[in-house]
């Protein structure tokens, strides 16, 4: 970590000797318009794959709780894709995107659509990644529907009796009690998103047009192919602190909307 | 009443005349349409790559697709494994992982039952300074760790990616000595009137009682490694030292992708995870259970 | 260069000499290279073993194959040295071979990409081992060799690589398609001014077929690869780069009017006339999966196609020059690539037996077996195995004469990172229709003039 600080003050592309450079890879950085591009890809990103999933994995995770049959099949079915991911995953998801061949394209056309360039179009290639992480959203599913079972029944009950409507009881009760799952959804869900590389590096390599390039992977170009190993430390450095300080907002906000049930729940 | 009912507005009041009874059963229908329908969304992507994988290469561009294959070719899987060397990188990724798995174990719960069990000096900041790096995206050490790496001189081989899991993880630490907590304190008690060594209590005592925490670690260890891509890129060039993720890429030339092969390829790479889901699933899902709820 | 300046009687007479004097140049070359001389593979000491690394990208399995045969070859008749070929998937070449250099461990032998490692970089950072000494020791003959080839390689007056082939841009069509259609297919003959950008375009229109508004066969694949896209512009007379007289790049020439004329033609194949399939990633690989299928009558891209080719069974097909725009001229994107060794190795001696190896006529021989290559060797390109009229294409020929059109690409040490951050996310608007050739093009050179200014 400090030799990584440490590699952010210099100049060094591992053939020919570091040099001390000072602050200004982080000068550079300021001016280099793919590093506000990347960050901009990636916040995109995680501001709206990460809510979409959230959302769509508590409606589930309520549906679920509907004390259905084949409850089990459900949520194995629904939990299966997002325990698959990395290379395999990615280059499924390329195929099914194909333009002319794809899956979705031909589904559309069934329809009378003729469906976007999904991974060629730059106005289309993040929303497509962003349509490829929902996926995943059994993992969340699997969370809530815990989460949700252990709200003590007494709770609907007293309100029932009140004459609650449905839509009250969510919102006064389930809701609530469910924020500090949320609030841990939401984190972790943060972090990953702003570590996305794979899926831009197989799927599109950034582009078109850098629409993808996601900031990972703009330190993996830096280190790997362009060899600027301490450019590519302060970027990473940077992305540090980019995490902290959202983490830190969250947290900060979380005092208004989470919900702390006693003292048996601390996040 | 539960609260998905909510969710789903009672048609109580625009039909008065059903019953409480067949309200339910038509909310319970609704329900299942809807999940049904959201089941063969999630399998459609899977199917669709069962469906390639077994096309001729015309009928892979053709137009309509089809989703049976006019021509079921379960050559394509044999040509899958033969036009890569599939098993090599197979064992590769298995070696990988199998290591990886005791490392982390190994040190994962040494170190959690350290934070858990035994009191030292300067345990509580260290915990604080483990949680720290909780937020520390495993990247931003990827560069030093290279170059150190390169000193070393052990690119190109595998130490870079399992010897660094012998030092744990912040996160599973974590997990794992939230679940040592819960155990009674009585038992160590127990076992140092009886002349147990800390190491005693830990490989006797605690560790036969974490077996869940630890088939937690084991399962996503097991799930991160298989499907580790930017590590083994960085690290391996030796095509004979690639994983099951590097082996993959090789499937895109220069002008053309066999997508039927690369497909069958894609499959047979994530078969372990698959079958490993459906023999541990109910421990998959305690163990994400843990993490989002307990945590 | 004082190197070159010694005569290879020198050597030959007084070997020891020989030795001392270049010994006395190393600080000109890598410091680990020894003097050269002798015979190839005979500097293995006895009992010792070497292993030479080779490393090579998958362009297809034809190329892996051939390659298998000269790492056997050359082990069995240099005994002690076994060479050790190491394929790696094509899209994860460049990274590799940067990182096995960036790591100290660089090839012995390699495929060097001239896109990727600009000749010059090469040059000042002495990454590669400098061949001229070994050239002049052995008394390696390199005039069978296309001379603009083999000057790809040479930077400062020395020698960084030798020629593996020397490429260009060829249609590729689907006879059978021609024949249904009643169309005359392109011409052979690279002279030939009749067939141009027009007659290209109204021939794509009688080739498409469509069911309803979707189209069930293309015309014409864009082939977005560099390569591919500034064969159109160097047909029109356009440009990439302006150059000064050294063949350095100085500024982008993308805004030129006869450059955004052949960009604003690629693009109007697929939005306006909708004879192409928009991009995907097929047609981002080249391709070839829907040549070979039959779904597109004609693309544009390399000889090394022919090796996937020539088990189509379902059709005929052949190859033709590119149509001509307003240039005088036609041009297209090639130059191929090379063969060199990593600076650093540690059997320079043998590396250069190895190279010497891979670049004999045999070697480009065995490539044209595969049809894995367009040779860069006259004798070879010239040869009857090349021109073998029982094996498609017929006019393998066009490949030939098309050797005389190549158009190198810039030369500039910042051309990678021009390339890829400036020129290529710029022409994805261009392909996805999102603005038009005037607009992409102004910006690319608004761009990437800073960085040209550099040097």
């Amino acid at each position: 970590m400090l030799a990584s600080l440490v590699m952010a003050f210099t100049n060094w592309d591992l053939i020919t000797d570091p040099t001390y450079v000072g602050a200004q890879n982080f000068v550079t950085m300021f001016n280099d318009n793919l590093v506000w591009k990347s960050l901009q890809v990636t916040t995109t990103y995680a501001l709206v794959s990460v809510p979409l999933q959230i959302a769509l994995g508590l409606g589930l995770a309520l549906l679920l709780n509907a004390n259905i049959r084949m409850l089990r099949f459900y949520r194995t079915a629904f939990y299966l894709p997002s325990v698959l991911s990395g290379v395999a995953v990615a280059l499924l998801w390329r195929w099914l995107f194909s333009t002319e061949f794809g899956l979705f394209n031909a589904m559309l056309a069934n329809i009378g659509i003729r469906g976007p360039s999904w991974l060629g179009d730059p106005q289309w290639a993040l929303p497509s990644l962003v349509l490829m992480s929902l996926w995943g959203v059994g993992a969340g599913t699997i969370i809530y529907l815990a989460g949700l079972q252990g709200i003590p029944t007494d709770l609907y009950e007293a309100a029932e009796v009140d004459g609650a409507s449905s839509w009250v009881r969510f919102w006064n009760i389930t809701l609530p009690m469910m924020t500090p799952v949320l609030f841990f959804t939401l984190v972790t869900g943060f972090i990953a998103a702003l570590q996305v590389f794979t899926q831009a590096f197989i799927m599109t390599s950034g582009g078109p047009n850098n629409a993808t390039l996601f900031y990972l992977l703009y330190i993996y170009r830096n280190a790997f192919e362009y060899f600027r190993m301490g450019y590519a430390s302060a970027l990473a450095w940077v992305l540090f602190v980019y995490i902290l300080v959202l983490t830190l907002i969250v947290q900060r906000s979380s005092r208004y909307w989470v919900y702390y049930e006693g003292d048996d729940r601390k996040g | 009443m539960t609260a998905a009912n909510n969710t789903l507005r009672t048609p109580a009041r625009s039909e008065p005349r059903m019953t409480r009874r067949q309200r339910t059963l038509l909310q319970k229908t609704a329900i299942h349409l809807v999940l049904l329908a959201g089941v063969v969304l999630m399998f459609i992507p899977l199917v669709w790559t069962i469906s390639t994988s077994l096309k001729s290469p015309g009928e892979v561009y053709l137009f309509p697709p089809t989703w049976i294959p006019n021509e079921i070719m379960w050559s394509n899987y044999y040509r899958a494994v033969t036009a890569i060397p599939f098993f090599l990188y197979l064992w590769n990724t298995v070696l990988i992982t199998a290591i990886s798995i005791v490392g982390k174990v190994i040190s994962i719960t040494l170190v959690a039952f350290a934070f858990a069990r035994l009191r030292w000096w300067g345990r509580d900041v260290m915990f604080i300074v483990m949680l720290a790096t909780m937020m520390l995206p495993p990247h931003i050490t990827l560069i030093p760790q290279f170059i150190m790496f390169k000193w070393l001189g052990w690119i190109d081989t595998f130490l870079p990616l399992i010897v660094p899991t012998f030092f744990g993880g912040p996160y599973l630490t974590f997990l794992v000595r939230q679940y040592l907590l819960a155990i009674p304190r009585e038992l160590d008690d127990a076992a140092r009137i009886d002349g147990c060594s800390d190491f005693g209590l830990y490989w006797r005592i605690i560790m036969p009682l974490a077996k869940p925490a630890i088939l937690i670690v084991v399962i996503f260890v097991f799930n991160g490694t298989w499907n580790e891509f930017l590590l083994p890129l960085i690290y391996l060039h030796n095509p004979d030292l690639f994983t099951l993720a590097l082996g993959l890429r090789m499937f895109q030339g220069e002008a053309s992708t066999s997508w039927n092969l690369l497909m069958a390829a894609s499959l047979l790479s994530m078969l372990p995870v698959i079958i490993l889901f459906f023999v541990t699933q109910r421990h998959f899902i305690q163990g994400i259970v843990f993490t989002g709820v307990k945590a | 260069m004082p190197e070159q300046k010694l005569s290879r009687r020198d050597f030959l007479r007084n070997s020891a000499i020989a030795a001392f004097v270049v010994g006395g140049l190393a600080a000109c070359a890598p410091a680990v290279q020894p003097a050269p001389g002798g015979e190839q593979g005979a500097a293995a000491p006895a009992g010792e073993a070497v292993t030479l690394t080779f490393v090579c990208d998958i362009i297809n399995e034809g190329h892996v194959k051939v390659r298998d045969k000269w790492a056997q070859e050359f082990s069995e008749q240099n005994p002690g040295v076994t060479v050790q070929h190491q394929p790696t998937a094509n899209a994860d070449y460049n990274t590799k071979i940067q990182t096995l250099f960036a790591a100290g461990t660089p090839p012995d032998i390699y495929r060097y990409l001239q896109e990727i490692t600009p000749i010059i970089t090469v040059s000042q950072k002495a990454l590669h081992l400098q061949l001229d000494d070994y050239i002049a020791a052995d008394d390696y003959d390199l005039s069978d060799f296309r001379p603009d080839a083999i000057k790809l390689y040479q930077w400062d007056g020395k020698t960084f690589a030798l020629p593996r082939d020397y490429g260009n841009q060829n249609l590729f069509y689907n006879v059978d398609i021609f024949e249904e259609a009643g169309v005359e297919p392109p011409p052979v003959d690279w002279e030939d001014t009749s067939f141009t950008f027009e007659v290209f375009l109204d021939m794509l229109q009688r080739l498409v077929k469509r069911e309803g508004d979707r189209v069930t066969q293309w015309g014409f694949l864009v082939n977005r690869g560099q390569r591919p896209w500034a064969s159109w512009v160097y047909s029109n007379g356009g440009a990439l780069v302006h150059k000064d007289d050294s063949g350095v790049a100085t500024d982008s020439a993308m805004a030129d009017e006869a450059t955004v004329e052949a960009l604003q033609f690629l693009q109007d194949l697929m939005y306006k006339h909708e004879v192409s399939p928009r991009p995907d990633l097929e047609s981002e690989l080249g391709g070839v999966e829907l040549f070979s299928t039959g779904r597109v009558a004609v693309m544009l891209t390399n000889p090394s196609a022919v090796n996937q080719f020539r088990p189509i069974e379902a059709f005929r097909w052949d190859v033709g020059t590119i149509p001509i725009g307003k240039a005088a001229r036609r041009g297209t994107g090639g130059g191929g690539t090379g063969w060199a060794s990593g600076a650093g190795t540690k059997h320079p001696q043998e590396a250069w037996g190895f190279l010497k190896h891979i670049t004999s006529a045999q070697a480009e021989l065995d490539e044209v077996s595969v049809g894995a290559t367009t040779p860069s060797r006259v004798s070879v390109v010239t040869s009857e195995a090349f021109l073998d009229p029982n094996l498609p294409p017929k006019n393998a020929k066009g490949f030939a004469q098309a050797q005389e059109f190549v158009v190198r690409d810039p030369v500039h040490v910042n051309w990678p990172e021009i390339t890829q951050r400036i020129y290529s996310p710029n022409m994805d608007l261009l392909w996805s229709g999102t603005e038009d050739a005037a607009t992409v093009a102004a910006r690319i050179k608004q761009e990437s003039d800073p960085l040209f200014a550099q040097s």
